[in-house]
């Protein structure tokens, strides 16, 4: 399957490029409240408004540089498009399911739900399903606690 | 014949076609002396049969061909109409409904169950069988053999169809379908091979060799949509008798020396006259596939962005022409937004005429007796905000008619008529639609819904009493609150009313109840007459724009420090005479706060004249005609206080206020 690498704070991650929907140069996000602060706003992508999240942030590798060569990469699922604020996103690489390590792949971070060793550096296959469960970005009214 | 290019055609003229049916049985049952009403049924269940039989649909041909049977047998008085019967037709009706979702489905009936019905049906006629029926119905089909029908010649039954009638060859089906079983027939012009594979003009021949009733005929086929007349003519007795299978010989029929012609055009194609106004409606309007109504009306949307994108450059720029360019485009693009929001609407009646059936239903397993008014189907409704508002309704009716409405014996006990009245009605002010459903049932009570409060820790026993029976009454709305004693089987399992707000609010509406102990409840729902485009005020929090809905904007205000009041930790300021709370936008929304304790502060009211709340924002903009869109997946109904987003003029995204939640939210803090 392929994957597109992206390679939030130094540390290489792959997303199935058939959950990807598009990359996109990083247009002007308004900021949501009440959000988790890995929640960096909506874009207005070509009409439709798409919430974008920091995916470094969001996996606790500390927050992105935003500097020219970062890109939104646009997932989706059925009922849900997000798009993924990444430093960097061009490398498209081919990875065999029988590459896939999926033990303790969790422990590492519930995002992850594999790994794979590409030219001897370790990738972690991202779970889309997980990144994209809305329950995780909001901050629920008990938490906040108004 | 592949027929799945006219499924959907199918689908919606069967779903009429099922409506009728069921709009005519509930008023069978209140008025089982009128013969009109059997007529109808039969000729709906006569045209459903036709439908399915010629998509090849056997479990709902054969379930409508048995209906129309014993309809038939009542029709001719030959069986007495029985409240066991039109149960039994209610179930049919059900059964139909059932294929119908099949088809929708799957895209066939074969896994719809008719059994059921079709043995409901039978035993409805107590010991008439299937076999007896069927004879019964032979007998009936031999039985025209009056004046009108002749033995001898052949004859040709010429049918010609609209002239926008968009496929001829299936209605040229249809037509066989429904005639074939009363005539001989010896062949078609166009053979059936032909119509079979599509081939057929405006004009259809059908001949026959046996005897004719001509005015069944004729009525027969015009009930085939999009018939236009039919013409009976007996032919000479010497014409070639062609073989079924010998297709079309052209000319014969125009060299008939038909003596009996009877031309149908302009005849009533239905007998009462609401058929008629419908077909006559029906032959004006076309219809259109939803989702091409929703592309034209995205794109229209953007063309609204480029209007207020465009008059901000224009009142840069200066230039008389340039004005004058924009002003007319500006008014151009108003009327076409009027013109299309327009063709968007949908009477509520769409939602209302469902109701009837499912109020009877209920009220029978409930053992209650409901009369049910609807009042203002014909008023308006965007269809997206219609399609949204439909489980509501469905939800307080059958609240009403479980907890609002008293059994017979207790409502006899009280002094009222055994019956109740739920009445449900439709009316437009303004920009917004009210949809009311009141019952005359006993009453909410207040004292049972304030110790339930107090249960949940939604309040304390000693803030119940001073709570306004409004206030009260508004609790029901809280989330998993339910007063039932026992979950029954109509209500009563939590999930609802605050469901019901939350869809409505969503549609950047409200739900309003009122309730008289003994005299009944009414909930009201105020819901946008449209939703895509609105009037809003910008303001600005932090860094960013938000919009208010115009619509739910009563008032802006310039406060000195001095006018605000505090009262153990909240704030009020009196305003346009009235004493409001007070809350800053900034807390609310979980942004940066600001000390604002000795500046002229900026205050927006929001809500209603009666139910308002005073919120602190940074600054007012300006007001904007906003494209409102939906926050998607991830967000959409998660962020408190924000019912969407909008894309403004420069491309920007703003979110815009969900003002009814920010004042139920103030109410609802203690």
């Amino acid at each position: 399957m392929q994957y597109i690498l992206c390679r939030p704070a130094g540390q290489v991650y792959a997303i199935a490029m058939d959950a990807v929907k598009s990359v996109e140069r990083v247009g002007r996000l308004t900021k949501v409240p009440n959000t988790k602060p890995f929640v960096k706003g909506l874009m207005n992508l070509r009409g439709e408004l798409t919430p974008v999240i920091d995916l470094a942030h969001f996996l606790e590798l500390g927050k992105t540089l935003q500097s020219a060569q970062a890109r939104v990469v646009v997932v989706e699922s059925a009922d849900v498009t997000l798009g993924l604020l990444v430093e960097y996103a061009r490398e498209v690489r081919e990875i065999a399911d029988a590459d896939l390590d999926k033990e303790d792949a969790r422990s590492r971070n519930q995002a992850v739900r594999a790994v794979a060793n590409v030219n001897g550096e370790a990738v972690g296959i991202l779970d889309i399903n997980y990144i994209l469960d809305p329950t995780h970005g909001v901050i629920t009214s008990t938490q906040k606690g108004a | 014949m592949d027929t799945s290019q006219y499924i959907d055609l199918f689908i919606e003229e069967a779903r009429e076609h099922l409506q009728a049916l069921s709009d005519n049985l509930l008023e069978l049952e209140r008025d089982p002396g009128n013969a009109n009403l059997i007529q109808a049924m039969f000729r709906s269940a006569h045209t459903i049969k036709g439908m399915a039989a010629s998509m090849g649909f056997e479990r709902m041909a054969h379930l409508t061909h048995e209906m129309e049977d014993r309809l038939d047998d009542i029709r001719s008085g030959r069986a007495p109409l029985a409240d066991a019967f039109i149960d039994a037709l209610f179930a049919c009706v059900d059964a139909l409904e059932g294929c119908l979702q099949a088809i929708v489905e799957e895209g066939s009936d074969a896994s719809a169950s008719v059994e059921e019905a079709s043995r409901k049906l039978a035993a409805a006629l107590g010991s008439t069988t299937s076999a007896e029926i069927a004879a019964t119905g032979e007998l009936a089909a031999a039985k025209p053999a009056d004046a009108a029908v002749s033995a001898t010649g052949e004859w040709d039954i010429q049918v010609r169809f609209a002239a926008d009638c968009s496929m001829p060859a299936v209605r040229a089906y249809m037509v066989y379908q429904a005639l074939q079983e009363g005539l001989s027939v010896t062949r078609t012009d166009p053979a059936l091979e032909r119509v079979m594979a599509g081939e057929c003009g405006l004009e259809f021949h059908i001949f026959s060799a046996s005897g004719v009733d001509v005015d069944a005929v004729r009525s027969q086929a015009l009930e085939v949509a999009e018939v236009d007349s039919v013409e009976v003519t007996q032919v000479a007795a010497a014409a070639p008798a062609a073989a079924p299978s010998s297709g079309a010989v052209p000319g014969t029929a125009q060299s008939a020396s038909g003596k009996q012609s009877q031309p149908a055009a302009g005849a009533p194609r239905a007998a009462t006259q609401a058929g008629a106004k419908k077909n006559q409606r029906a032959s004006q309007s076309i219809r259109v596939d939803l989702s091409r109504l929703d592309d034209v009306m995205n794109r229209f949307s953007e063309i609204v962005m480029d209007k207020t994108r465009l008059r901000q450059l224009a009142s840069e720029r200066q230039d008389a022409a340039l004005e004058d360019a924009v002003h007319h485009f500006e008014r151009v693009c108003d009327e076409l937004q009027s013109l299309l929001l327009r063709i968007r609407m949908l009477p509520v009646d769409t939602v209302f005429q469902r109701f009837p059936r499912m109020v009877r239903d209920l009220a029978k397993s409930l053992g209650k007796q409901v009369e049910l008014r609807l009042e203002g189907q014909e008023t308006e409704l965007d269809r997206t905000v219609m399609d949204e508002i439909g489980d509501s309704l469905v939800h307080l009716i059958r609240n009403a008619l479980d907890h609002g409405l008293e059994t017979p014996a207790e409502r006899r006990e009280a002094g009222k008529p055994e019956t109740g009245v739920l009445r449900l009605s439709a009316y437009q002010q303004g920009d917004d639609v009210f949809i009311e459903v009141r019952d005359d049932g006993r009453g909410l009570n207040r004292e049972k819904i304030a110790r339930k409060a107090v249960e949940m820790g939604l309040l304390e026993a000693d803030e119940a009493a001073k709570l306004s029976d409004e206030q009260v009454y508004g609790l029901l709305f809280a989330s998993g609150f339910s007063t039932a004693e026992s979950v029954s089987d109509v209500s009563g399992r939590g999930v609802g009313l605050d469901a019901v707000r939350d869809t409505i609010v969503g549609l950047g509406g409200e739900v309003d109840v009122q309730s008289e102990p003994g005299r009944g409840t009414s909930f009201i729902l105020r819901v946008p007459l449209t939703l895509s485009i609105i009037q809003a005020m910008l303001v600005r929090i932090e860094d960013e724009r938000y919009a208010i809905p115009l619509s739910s904007l009563v008032q802006i205000y310039q406060v000195e420090p001095e006018q605000v009041k505090e009262n153990g930790n909240r704030r009020y300021v009196e305003l346009g005479g009235r004493l409001l709370r007070l809350v800053d936008a900034r807390e609310w929304l979980g942004l940066e706060p600001v000390d604002r304790a000795q500046d002229v502060i900026q205050v927006a009211v929001l809500g209603r004249a009666d139910k308002a709340l005073a919120v602190i924002v940074d600054e007012f903009l300006d007001t904007e005609e906003i494209v409102v869109k939906p926050l998607g997946g991830y967000l959409q109904g998660r962020i408190p206080g924000i019912s969407g987003a909008a894309i403004l003029g420069d491309g920007a995204v703003v979110l815009i206020f969900d003002a009814a939640a920010w004042v139920a939210q103030a109410a609802g803090q203690r």
